[in-house]
């Protein structure tokens, strides 16, 4: 049960939402599948005004191609993902993250820049995103503006989207590249992660390597990019980059591990899914999909 | 022949199509919501409570505290729980009411006409608390300086039941040891995690009884716990258990029972006849019922150069929590478990039942019987390895058979075969066969074929667990069968079967059915089952201690021999009762221990495969061999459904299920945070090896078989996990990182 109570509403414009969320700053959520913030209503953890729910603005829930530029809608879901064929040709990465993602049901209300928005430490889609070249595009009061990945992520459940802006798609430039994203839990059932890694590796030897659930934030570790760049990866440049694990990440202990292991495995996932994004580049690494710890 | 085959369940078509109507399902339209409102205090006494504010809130019928029940105590086998909190009450008590010492104390009901307003009502309760020091574990009730929780017992020591074994001579058996293990093993709560919260429907019937309709496992014990507590006549009081989902001993003792009661029957006396409902959620049910025990064991056991237990020494601690709840029965069982399914010439065993403000332990799938058995196993299973005996060939040194003197001094019950079922296991198992090499499969899927940080292992445990009450519990079970057909007719062409026993999805009602038409010889399809219901049948007992097949059964062949001579004499419709009372057992004496404590047991042998990935921590367990001595299959697909069911919960228990219980609150009542097992974590593969030699006592040889596979599961893991790392863990869940921390990678 919902203890608090708010006012809702289910604008159709983007014009007409934005207008909405001006009018409650600081006491305003936006809904769109709905999973992280009913949760969250439900546990008191939040006791917003008004909720604007942006389901019924029409052309939010698109997947195209867009020449070398994937463009991807803010109402997409995770299901949509994971059912996309050119998420299936040219990002992968992306289907392999959503296939980790809590559980069917809440894969079909979820949707993906919802996850992002939340920003939580451990959100599935923050390190994939922060490895591929993409771009997060909102609309506000004062018009649309675009917002580099690396700059989305700013604080614990905090991003660069004012309360009164909507993010209306997701773009990812595309070139050649594999990717791999493993997701440690606690066990095989639905959860969040313990710890995650994502690996972007492209023909030139050169990598996106990001880490989820270790750090307030998704984080990007570019001395570890910079380490591995060019080289041939072999078990001296991986026992290097494993060993720079522990200055990169700040993980706490919580019901989910305890810093220790989130740090142990995380390196332990770095390894294996350095080795598993190069052949994948090569055409011998495992299928996307596969679980890699 | 209706027994030994596996007829479609009798509930399943209503089950599966959404027909059947749990007790949260039966709201009728002119309910009213009772909402239940629990202290939040693990150890505070109550200073003022006023409910005037709640009463005035909107929708308010009657808002229910200590004042307005007649006895305000209530307990399954000790009267120690007040039924409110309360500042003062009007009724009779044996425990101090103005003390809360458990988060789920009852602080008041709230009745309304919707749960919104019941909700809404709740919070302005004004409740004012002193608040008192918090015994949150076994260290801190059993500290000099410990405040007692029940100092009305006159025990002056939270360590309120205390059971001892003295047997042999200790000191000779020492002097015969060529090994000495020695561990004190730390063993977890469980949730029972069954499916459907609690819930009930309370009303006034036609007669003017009180009727309570709720899932539970004994009829006639809520209503007796009801009509204590109200101070009614037990025919006053009706209760009746629709479908149930699931209980595994969680619902052995009160939840809304008493409350709805209370509420039905004060709204009537106020003038208003309207039916009372009420539901926990899922985080009320996680914090409002009891757990399996939380316990320390410390074992030292010696054995002789040819492996033969030549004494051992071992004391046991429970955390009752705050409430007795089954604890000092279930501590029975733990108690004399310690010895496992061994001949032992020498034993000195201490167990205490200690009271703290945690959560209450109480009754769950093995009753105790799994803790001793986690420590008896792993005991052996350490003295196998000491000496370089096989774990198999060490157990036949030692298991108990037809004759022998159990740990109590007294001869087993006949019909012990657990000599045949553990070597039924290891040859079913292979067990002196070499491992495989590691399968590469789904957590592992994209590792090479050979990684050097999965290692694999096997390891072996065996049990036994009573079938029945124990310790002089009074035992017994009715049936009533009711024959019908044409005056003239030599054989009844229809058959009425009336029995309290409860269906909590273990198949019960199905197996009853069948031993019904086996026993007067009608087909299946003919016998009709009346169940569950305490205005139209005898006291079964509970279904509990694997009890309700033997139990069941043997009240039914009585009941059937009764009808048919009622058919002989030329009765139309004939009638049969019968209550059956199987041999009588005994208290543990309080010095020695010596008793005869059960009049039945099951036997039960399991080997388990696994991978442990040494780099991550993770296991899977790959195989698990379930070894049962059933006595006879009356259903064999439900017998097979136990014995996985059973290893799947056993899976949570020593895999992943870890309660946490800070200061007496339960920190994670929700299964995103208490990770019960998915059907991807469960084990790669469960054989079920079922053996058929008749317990002799048993209905058609029968015996219980519903706890057993749970009993041995986690003893049988953490060998595995040993023989595949070399490290013995004395605690679990086997998380990762408590996997990891140990192996030291």
């Amino acid at each position: 049960m919902i203890a608090n109570e708010f006012e809702y509403r289910r604008p159709t414009t983007l014009p007409e939402a934005t207008k909405y969320l001006a009018e409650h700053p600081g006491s305003v959520r936006v809904l769109a599948g709905g999973t992280d913030l009913v949760a969250a209503l439900r546990d008191d953890a939040i006791a917003p005004d008004l909720v604007v729910d942006i389901k019924a603005i029409p052309d939010l829930n698109e997947i195209r191609l867009d020449g070398d530029t994937l463009h991807i809608g803010t109402l997409v879901t995770f299901t949509e993902i994971i059912e996309s064929d050119l998420v299936a040709e040219h990002a992968p990465l992306l289907a392999e993250m959503a296939e980790t993602v809590a559980s069917p049901g809440i894969r079909n209300r979820a949707t993906m820049v919802g996850n992002i928005c939340s920003a939580v430490p451990s959100c599935d889609a923050g390190p994939v995103l922060l490895a591929l070249d993409t771009t997060v595009h909102l609309t506000g009061p004062n018009g649309e503006r675009s917002v580099d990945i690396n700059d989305w992520f700013v604080g614990l459940r905090k991003t660069a989207r004012t309360d009164d802006e909507v993010v209306t798609h997701l773009t990812i430039k595309l070139r050649k590249h594999s990717g791999v994203y493993v997701k440690l839990m606690r066990y095989a059932g639905e959860d969040l992660a313990q710890a995650a890694v994502g690996i972007v590796t492209y023909p030139d030897n050169t990598y996106k390597v990001t880490f989820g659930a270790v750090a307030p934030t998704p984080i990007r570790s570019s001395r570890i990019e910079e380490t591995l760049s060019g080289k041939e990866l072999s078990d001296e440049l991986v026992a290097e980059v494993r060993a720079m694990v522990p200055d990169e990440i700040s993980p706490i202990t919580d019901i989910r591990a305890t810093a220790e292991y989130r740090t142990h495995v995380t390196a332990v996932a770095l390894d294996r899914g350095l080795w598993a994004a190069r052949g994948r580049l090569r055409g011998d690494g495992p299928a996307y999909g596969t679980r890699l710890i | 022949m209706s027994i030994g085959s596996s007829p479609i369940r009798e509930d399943a078509a209503a089950k599966v199509t959404g027909q059947a109507r749990y007790p949260a399902d039966r709201t009728p339209p002119d309910a009213v919501v009772a909402k239940v409102v629990f202290t939040d205090q693990p150890h505070a006494r109550l200073v003022s409570l006023d409910t005037s504010a709640a009463s005035a809130s909107p929708g308010v019928l009657a808002i229910l505290t200590g004042a307005d029940v007649a006895v305000n105590e209530y307990g399954l086998t000790l009267f120690d729980q007040p039924v409110f909190v309360s500042v003062e009450h009007t009724g009779r008590s044996s425990v101090r009411c103005d003390v809360s010492r458990w988060e789920a104390d009852h602080l008041a009901v709230v009745v309304a006409e919707t749960t919104e307003q019941a909700d809404a009502a709740a919070n302005f309760i004004e409740a004012e608390w002193e608040q008192l020091d918090v015994v949150a574990d076994i260290d801190d009730a059993l500290a000099d300086d410990a405040p007692l929780l029940h100092a009305e017992d006159g025990l002056g020591s939270n360590a309120y039941h205390n059971y001892k074994i003295r047997k042999g001579d200790m000191q000779a058996g020492w002097a015969r040891a060529a090994a000495v293990v020695e561990a004190t093993y730390e063993l977890p709560h469980q949730e029972h995690a069954y499916l459907q919260p609690e819930a009930g429907l309370a009303y006034i019937d036609d007669e003017g009884r009180v009727v309570v309709e709720v899932g539970g496992q004994w009829t006639h014990e809520d209503r007796e716990q009801i009509a204590h507590a109200l101070d009614l006549p037990e025919d006053r009081v009706r209760v009746i258990y629709p479908p149930i989902g699931g209980a595994f001993g969680g619902r052995e003792d009160m939840s809304l029972q008493i409350v709805l009661a209370l509420a039905a029957k004060t709204l009537h006396e106020s003038g208003t006849d309207r039916p009372v409902v009420s539901q926990w959620s899922r985080e009320e049910s996680i914090v409002g019922h009891h757990k399996r025990h939380r316990g320390r064991i410390k074992a030292r056991w010696g054995a002789d150069a040819d492996g033969k237990i030549v004494a051992i020494h071992n004391e046991a601690w429970l955390d009752a929590g705050a409430y007795n709840y089954t604890s000092n029965k279930v501590l029975g069982n733990c108690h004399i478990g310690q010895a496992g399914p061994y001949e032992v010439p020498n034993a000195h065993i201490d167990s205490h039942a200690v009271y703290t403000n945690s959560v209450p332990g109480g009754a769950f799938r093995g009753f105790g019987g799994p803790q001793a058995a986690f420590v008896a196993e792993s005991q052996m299973n350490r003295l196998a390895h000491e000496l370089g005996i096989d774990p198999v060939e060490i157990r036949r040194r030692n298991l108990l058979s037809d004759g022998s003197i159990g740990i109590t001094q007294t001869p087993m019950p006949d019909g012990v075969t657990i000599r045949e079922v553990v070597e039924a296991c290891a040859t079913e198992a292979d067990f002196d066969s070499a491992l495989g090499p590691a399968e590469v499969f789904s957590p592992f899927a994209s590792l090479p074929p050979s990684p050097a940080s999965l290692k694999r292992g096997r390891g072996i445990a065996c049990a036994l667990k009573n079938v029945g009450f124990s310790f002089g519990f009074p035992e017994r079970c009715e049936a009533t069968i009711v024959l019908h057909g044409e005056p003239d007719s030599g054989t009844p062409d229809r058959a009425e079967l009336f029995h309290a026993g409860a269906e909590v999805g273990q198949g019960s009602h199905t197996a009853f059915l069948q031993m019904a038409a086996e026993a007067t010889g009608i087909d299946l399809d003919k016998v009709e089952g009346r169940f569950s219901d305490t205005a139209s049948s005898g006291d079964s007992g509970s279904a509990s201690a694997s009890r309700l097949t033997f139990m069941a059964g043997n009240s039914i062949l009585g009941a059937a021999e009764e009808a048919d001579r009622a058919w002989q004499e030329g009765h139309r419709p004939a009638v049969g009762h019968f209550r059956y009372v199987p041999p009588s057992t005994e208290p543990l004496d309080p010095e020695t221990g010596i008793c005869h404590p059960n009049f039945s047991y099951g036997y039960v042998a399991q080997v388990v495969e696994l991978t442990v990935d040494t780099e991550t921590g993770h296991i899977v367990i790959d195989r698990v061999v379930s070894t049962h001595d059933v006595g006879k299959a009356i259903n064999p697909d439900l017998v097979v459904g136990q014995i996985e069911g059973a290893v799947v919960q056993a899976h949570g228990y020593t895999l992943s299920e870890r309660l946490r219980v800070d200061d007496g609150r339960i920190l994670n009542p929700r299964f995103s945070s208490y990770l019960i097992p998915g059907i991807a974590d469960v084990p790669t593969e469960i054989k079920s090896v079922v053996l058929e030699l008749a317990d002799p006592r048993g209905p058609w040889g029968a015996r219980g078989m519903a706890e057993m596979p749970y009993m041995t599961y986690a003893p049988a893991v953490i060998a595995a996990l040993h023989d595949a790392t070399g490290i013995w863990f004395e605690t679990f869940p086997l998380t990762p990182d408590t996997v990891l921390a140990r192996l030291g990678t």
